[in-house]
């Protein structure tokens, strides 16, 4: 905003003063740009934006209009600046419709994946799901759960369910803990759910899917779903 | 030379020379938008003292906020930074399974973080107060020994069944069944609950549903 008739100049978020008929205050002006633009609360961009970097500094906050996405710029070694986020909502549901599943031998593992992304979560998108496997899609501690409904009616059967990163199966306290077995009780022999929940670090790039075995009864049909939702990020 | 300071961060003001004097203007400015804005509980400054990326703090309740333009209406919106809330509902009374959605009755008045039963509940049904992912759990305690015959805790989210945090068992006596969500919902979003059974019948039963703000979106 100019002011001919005073030669003032005011910035155009906080209203800085920065009047311009003195050639050495003149030269002030561009401090009083800078600390309008980038030293107060936020730079706000549009999502996915990288302001450019004469604006930015190390520490320097910038959110997204409406993502509610917030990082500092932080230089790396080569003295890029990087994305550091402070807030990252994120969430996703992922499913697969009732199949068969054909597998009849107890402890012998299957990879089960996902075939469909429901929408209905925030920041993610279809993307998020490659070749039937859950994509993270930055390094955090993520929350959620995994769950199958099985929906035939077999008889002395058993089933076990665990999760699988980066297509293995998981070794560790927590895989462990993951793995459930069912056995339908005589009154209930459908509809049998086993649900697995989710409280782990994962990195960029990990891919998710659940692993599978029944032990005998031929072909069950199972629904699968798994929701998650990244908690903190770790970066 | 004539010396004077800002109120809250002493920035020094020189005030011997005209042009100089110009930049007095500008001290208070940034004085005042150093770090948020303080405001008390539930107050929203007027437009004249924000600026798209002003951090706006409450001063008791924890809640913190940016404010941002709606690029379609380029009005000042409040994006949230940190906003603590909980809140659980409740229903005690005979287990009737009959008649599909479920609504509370009250709610925990200690659990209650930034939240009142007649503010977030509506028609007895949770609401969602703003954008955000949630832990979201259930819990329903029967009173009541029923055999041959399964019953499942429902989650209703809009009116409309969940099938999926159907939670299904058959009950023996004083069983509990739990079920624990964590998803993104919308500000508005109405939450509940209901009951089915295949068979037998159930004297009494509790239902309680809690909400947890894990991350606020917008």
């Amino acid at each position: 905003m100019s002011h001919p008739e005073t030669e003032r100049y005011y910035t155009p978020k906080l209203s800085l003063l920065a009047p311009s008929i003195d050639d050495e205050i003149s030269s002030c002006r561009p401090s009083w740009e800078r600390l309008d633009e980038a030293y107060s609360g936020a730079i706000v961009v549009s999502p996915g934006t990288m302001p450019d970097e004469s604006i930015l500094f190390d520490g320097a906050l910038v959110a997204e209009r409406t993502t509610g996405i917030i990082w500092r710029a932080q230089r790396n070694a080569a003295g890029v600046f990087e994305k550091r986020y402070v807030k990252y909502p994120w969430s996703i549901s992922l499913a697969q419709a009732s199949i068969a599943f054909s597998n009849v031998s107890a402890g012998n593992w299957v990879p089960w994946g996902y075939q469909v992304y429901e929408g209905g979560g925030i920041n993610s998108a279809s993307s998020d799901l490659v070749n039937n496997r859950l994509v993270i899609p930055i390094t955090g501690i993520y929350v959620g759960r995994d769950k199958i409904s099985w929906q035939g009616t077999p008889t002395n059967t058993h089933y076990g369910h665990t999760l699988w990163k980066n297509d293995a199966l998981g070794t560790g306290p927590l895989y462990n803990d993951w793995y459930e077995s069912t056995w339908p009780p005589s009154v209930d022999s459908g509809d049998l759910s086993s649900t697995i929940p989710i409280n782990e670090k994962f990195y960029k790039g990990d891919t998710i899917c659940a692993g599978l075995w029944q032990s005998s009864g031929g072909n069950v049909n199972n629904a699968h779903r798994i929701q998650l939702a990244l908690l903190r990020v770790v970066d | 030379m004539a010396r004077s300071s800002t109120d809250r961060l002493k920035l020094f003001i020189e005030s011997d020379d005209e042009l100089i004097d110009q930049f007095e203007y500008n001290w208070p400015i940034l004085d005042k938008y150093s770090d948020s804005l303080l405001v008390d509980d539930g107050v929203t400054p007027p437009d004249s003292d924000l600026y798209e990326g002003c951090l706006v703090a409450e001063k008791t309740s924890g809640k913190l906020w940016m404010a941002v333009k709606d690029p379609s209406t380029g009005l000042f919106v409040k994006s949230w930074v940190s906003y603590p809330f909980n809140a659980v509902g409740y229903y005690y009374g005979a287990f009737d399974p009959v008649g599909g959605e479920k609504v509370f009755t009250g709610d925990i008045t200690a659990q209650r973080v930034n939240s009142t039963f007649a503010t977030d509940f509506s028609g007895g049904k949770m609401k969602v107060p703003i954008n955000g992912i949630y832990h979201w759990w259930m819990m329903s305690d029967v009173a009541g020994t029923v055999s041959n015959a399964r019953i499942s805790l429902q989650g209703w989210i809009n009116g409309a069944f969940v099938t999926d945090l159907t939670h299904s068992g058959q009950p023996s006596a004083n069983t509990s069944y739990h079920s624990i969500e964590t998803q993104y919902f919308k500000a508005g979003d109405l939450l509940s609950w209901a009951w089915w059974r295949s068979g037998g019948s159930v004297s009494a039963a509790s239902v309680y549903m809690g909400l947890t703000l894990v991350s606020p979106v917008m």
